[in-house]
C-alpha cells in the first residue's frame, strides 16, 4: 500500500514537472517592445577644406557653435545610452556681434563676386571660362544679370619699332626709389592744395558731428512710390509661419545692398534687430526675409528702382512686417 | 490684438481708392507723392502668403557618391516628415539637375532655379558589425551656405529613427521650434465584427511605421496615455469586465493597476512632470475627478460626484486643468486649477463638448464637438474664445497634439457595409493638410507621445 502510494507520487511528481517543462518550452514569450532603447550616436560636422574652398555664398556660415568646419577633425560624442535622453544641447549662441561672426573658426570662403544668375540650369561645375572681351553693360535683360563690371582696359601696346630709342629720363632723381626719396614723396601728396569736396551725409543716422553710420541708406532718395513699388515686387517671395507663435508681433529690420544693375546681392539684419535674432523662432522669421529679397524671383530690383539709383552700389533699409 | 485678416483687403481697397480720390482733388499732393521722400523710412514688406519652405531632398548616396538603397529610404522619410508638416514643400525629385553637388558642394544655380530655399544632401556609410553612419548636410540655398550639418552613428536596423532626427533638426533650424517626427504614437487597434471587435493596445511611430501590438485582446484596452517623462503608458484596461486604469511599462511590457477606486476609473492623464495621473472615478451614478501618485497612491479628488466629470487634461505648466463635465445640464467643457479650485465653463458655442486635449504650446485646447451637424474637431483657446473647427465627420473624436502643437492627431470613422471604417487622421493647428495613418486595423484613441530625443 505504501509502496502503491509511493510510486502514485513519484508519478505525480513526474508528470506535473514533464507539465511545467512543456509550459515553459512551448508558451510564447511576450515580445516586450524596444523600439526606442536603441543607441544613437552623433557628431556635427562641417564643410571640408575641399568643400570650403568651392563655397561661393556672400556670407559666412551662420554662427553656431555646434559647426566644425572641419569633417575629418569633428569630435565624436558619446553614445547615447538611452534614446529618450536628448543630447546635449547646444551651447548657446554667443551674444549677436553685428557684421562680425565671432565663433567661427575661419568661414567658408567667400566669392568675390555673387554667382551670376542663370536662366538655364548649370549641369556640372563648368571650366573657368575663357578671357572674355569686356561687354558693355546691360541692365534691361531680366534673365541675365549683369556681369561684373569689366575691368579697365588695358593701355594699348604697341610693338617696338626697330627705331626704337630708349626713353631719357629728364629728373632722375623725382623717380628714384631711395627713402628719402619716397618720403618726400609722400609728404608732398599729402599736402592739402585744393578745399574739400566732401560734404555732411544727410542720410547717416547720427549727427553730423558723429562720424556718420554704418547704416546709412538710400531709402531718403525714394519716393513713397518708389518704396510702394519695391515692397510690392518683394511681397510675392516673402512668405511667413503661419502657425509661428507671436507671429502677430514679429517685424525685421534689413538692411538689403543692391548692385550697380539693381540686383539684390547681401542682406543682413539691421543691428537694431540683432539682438532680437537670440530667439529662435524671430531668427526663423528674419531668415524668412532674408530669403525673400535673396530669392531668385524677387532680387532683381532694377524695374522698380528709379533709374538714377542704378549704376552705384546702394544699400536700403526693409522693415519685413507679418501684420 | 491685430485685425481680421478678411479685412485686411477691404480696409486697403478703401485706402487706394481714398488716395486715388485725393490725388485727383489736389493734384499738388499727387506730385508730392512722387518727389523723393526726406524720412529715410523703411520699405515695407507685407507676407505675400504662408506657403510652405520649397526644400530639395536628393537621394542619400554612399560616400563614394554610389547609390545606396538604405540612404534611397531615409531621404524618403526625411521627404515624407517635411511633407507632412505642411511648412515644408519637398520639390519633386524628377526636377532635379543631374550632378548638381560637386565634390559635396551644390551648384547654387541648379537649385535655385528650381525655387528651392533649402537642401538636404547626405550619404550612409557602412561601417561593419551591423553600424551605419549618416552624415547630412542642411544648405540655405538662397544665401549660399550649409547650415548645419550632422553625422550619426547606428545600427542599420535603426535607419528610419536617424531619418526622423534628421526632419526634426532641419525643422528646428528653419522653423525655429522642436520637430515632432522622432515620436511614437499609442492606440488601439479594432480588429473582427462590430460586435464583437477585439481593442489591443497599439504603439507606432508617428507616421505608422514600426506598428506593435502591446497586448493580446483578451481584454479590451481603451484610452491609451503616454507619460511625458517615462516610456509607460496609462490605458484602461477591462479586465474581469470592471474597467480600472492600468500602467504598461514599455521596456519590460509588464502591466499594473492604478489603484482600486469606486466602480470603475476612466480616462486616464498624466501630470507635466510624469509623476501622477488624474483619472475618473465613478460612483452612484456620477464620476469626479481624482489625482493619484503614477504609482496609484494618495487618491485626491478634485471634483465632487455630483455630476459626471470625466477626460482630464493638465496645461503644460501644470496649473490648470480642463475636463469635461455635464454640470450645466449637457457635456460642456471646464477650467479649473490643479487643485479643483475655481472651475470656469468655457464652452458655449451649439451642440455638446467632449475630450478636450491642452497643447503642449499651451495656447489651445483641442475638442470633440456634436450637435445637429455632426461630429467636429475644433480649438479653442483656454479661455474658450477664438474657437475654430478642423475637421468634421460622421464621427471624429479622440485629438491628441504633437509634441510641438502643430499638428492634432484623431480618429475619423465612417460607417461602411460591414461595419465602419477607422482610422487615424492629421492635421495642422491651422485646419490645412489633413492627412491619413496608415494603421494594420480600424484605429482609434490615439496618444501622441513626447519626443524621443
Amino acid at each position: 500500500m505504501y509502496f502503491s502510494m509511493r510510486r502514485s507520487g513519484f508519478i505525480s511528481f513526474a508528470l506535473h514537472a514533464l507539465l511545467i517543462a512543456a509550459c515553459i518550452i512551448a508558451l510564447p514569450t511576450p515580445k516586450i517592445p524596444q523600439a526606442t532603447d536603441d543607441e544613437v550616436s552623433f557628431e556635427f560636422v562641417g564643410p571640408s577644406k575641399q568643400q570650403q574652398s568651392q563655397f561661393t555664398g556672400k556670407t559666412p556660415a551662420q554662427n553656431k557653435g555646434e559647426v566644425t568646419h572641419n569633417a575629418d577633425k569633428a569630435i565624436k560624442q558619446p553614445d547615447i545610452k538611452k534614446p529618450i535622453v536628448a543630447p546635449p544641447p547646444p551651447p548657446p549662441p554667443p551674444p549677436p556681434t553685428p557684421n562680425k561672426p565671432a565663433v567661427l573658426p575661419k568661414p567658408p570662403q567667400p566669392a568675390p563676386p555673387p554667382p551670376p544668375r542663370v536662366q538655364t540650369p548649370t549641369v556640372a561645375p563648368t571650366p573657368p571660362p575663357p578671357p572674355q572681351k569686356p561687354q558693355p553693360k546691360s541692365t534691361s535683360t531680366d534673365a541675365q544679370p549683369p556681369l561684373p563690371l569689366p575691368p579697365p582696359p588695358a593701355p594699348p601696346v604697341s610693338a617696338q619699332s626697330t627705331a626704337h630709342q630708349p626713353h631719357v629720363v629728364k629728373a632722375p632723381d623725382a623717380l628714384s626709389k631711395s627713402v628719402l626719396n619716397t618720403l618726400q614723396n609722400l609728404r608732398a601728396e599729402q599736402n592739402q592744395v585744393k578745399a574739400p569736396t566732401s560734404t555732411y551725409n544727410p542720410d547717416a543716422d547720427s549727427a553730423a558731428d558723429a562720424g556718420g553710420s554704418k547704416t546709412a541708406t538710400a531709402n531718403s532718395h525714394l519716393s513713397g512710390a518708389d518704396k510702394n513699388a519695391i515692397g510690392a515686387h518683394v511681397k510675392p517671395c516673402f512668405d511667413v509661419d503661419a502657425g509661428a507663435p507671436g507671429l502677430d508681433t514679429f517685424s525685421v529690420k534689413l538692411l538689403v545692398q543692391t548692385d550697380g544693375s539693381g540686383v539684390i546681392r547681401d542682406a543682413r539684419v539691421s543691428p537694431d534687430d540683432q539682438a532680437k535674432l537670440s530667439d529662435p523662432i524671430f531668427n526663423a522669421y528674419a531668415q524668412r526675409a532674408i530669403n525673400a529679397v535673396l530669392s531668385y524671383q524677387c532680387s532683381d530690383l532694377s524695374s522698380v528702382l528709379p533709374p538714377n539709383m542704378l549704376g552705384q552700389d546702394q544699400t536700403f533699409l526693409f522693415n519685413f512686417s507679418a501684420q | 490684438m491685430s485685425l481680421p485678416r478678411h479685412l485686411l483687403p477691404i480696409l486697403s481697397r478703401r485706402g487706394v481708392l481714398g488716395a486715388g480720390g485725393a490725388a485727383l482733388l489736389m493734384p499738388g499732393l499727387a506730385r508730392a507723392q512722387s518727389a523723393p521722400s526726406d524720412d529715410g523710412s523703411a520699405i515695407n514688406v507685407t507676407p505675400g502668403g504662408a506657403a510652405p519652405i520649397p526644400v530639395a531632398i536628393p537621394l542619400f548616396t554612399d560616400p563614394t557618391g554610389a547609390p545606396s538603397d538604405i540612404g534611397t529610404q531615409i531621404a524618403g522619410v526625411i521627404s515624407d516628415d517635411l511633407g507632412h508638416s505642411g511648412s515644408f514643400r519637398p520639390i519633386d525629385p524628377s526636377s532635379f539637375v543631374p550632378n548638381s553637388i560637386v565634390n559635396g558642394v551644390p551648384v547654387w544655380a541648379n537649385w535655385s532655379i528650381l525655387g528651392a530655399q533649402a537642401l538636404i544632401t547626405g550619404d550612409v556609410a557602412d561601417q561593419g558589425g551591423g553600424q551605419l553612419r549618416v552624415e547630412f548636410r542642411l544648405w540655405s540655398i538662397t544665401q549660399q551656405k550649409q547650415v548645419q550639418g550632422t553625422a550619426y552613428t547606428t545600427t542599420a536596423a535603426n535607419w528610419r529613427r536617424i531619418a526622423h532626427i534628421i526632419g526634426d533638426v532641419v525643422y528646428q533650424e528653419l522653423i525655429g521650434e522642436s520637430g515632432y517626427f522622432d515620436s511614437r504614437v499609442a492606440y488601439i487597434s479594432e480588429a473582427g465584427p462590430v460586435t464583437s471587435s477585439v481593442r489591443r493596445l497599439a504603439v507606432m511611430d508617428y507616421d505608422g511605421a514600426n506598428n506593435q501590438f502591446l497586448t493580446d485582446g483578451v481584454s479590451m484596452a481603451l484610452s491609451p496615455q503616454f507619460n511625458p517623462t517615462r516610456q509607460q503608458l496609462a490605458f484602461v484596461s477591462f479586465q474581469g469586465n470592471n474597467p480600472r486604469v492600468y500602467l504598461f511599462d514599455l521596456q519590460t511590457g509588464s502591466q499594473s493597476l492604478v489603484g482600486s477606486f469606486g466602480e470603475m476609473t476612466i480616462g486616464p492623464r498624466f501630470s507635466p512632470d510624469g509623476n501622477s495621473l488624474l483619472m475618473s472615478v465613478s460612483h452612484g451614478g456620477g464620476a469626479a475627478i481624482v489625482k493619484v501618485g503614477a504609482s496609484g497612491g494618495g487618491m485626491t479628488e478634485l471634483t465632487d460626484y455630483t455630476s459626471i466629470n470625466v477626460t482630464p487634461s493638465y496645461s503644460p505648466d501644470g496649473s490648470q486643468i480642463v475636463f469635461n463635465s455635464d454640470r450645466d445640464g449637457n457635456q460642456q467643457l471646464f477650467v479649473m486649477g490643479s487643485d479643483g479650485s475655481n472651475p470656469k465653463r468655457i464652452s458655449f458655442g451649439d451642440g455638446q463638448y467632449a475630450e478636450p486635449a491642452w497643447s503642449p504650446r499651451g495656447d489651445l485646447i483641442a475638442y470633440t464637438r456634436w450637435g445637429s451637424g455632426g461630429f467636429s474637431i475644433g480649438v479653442m483657446q483656454p479661455d474658450g474664445s477664438g474657437e475654430r473647427i478642423l475637421s468634421q465627420g460622421f464621427l471624429v473624436e479622440g485629438a491628441t497634439f504633437c509634441p510641438n502643437g502643430r499638428v492634432i492627431m484623431f480618429y475619423r470613422q465612417t460607417p461602411t457595409e460591414n461595419g465602419h471604417d477607422s482610422r487615424l487622421v492629421t492635421i495642422g493647428i491651422d485646419g490645412f493638410n489633413e492627412r491619413l495613418v496608415d494603421t494594420p486595423t480600424n484605429a482609434s484613441d490615439p496618444s501622441w507621445s513626447p519626443l524621443l530625443s
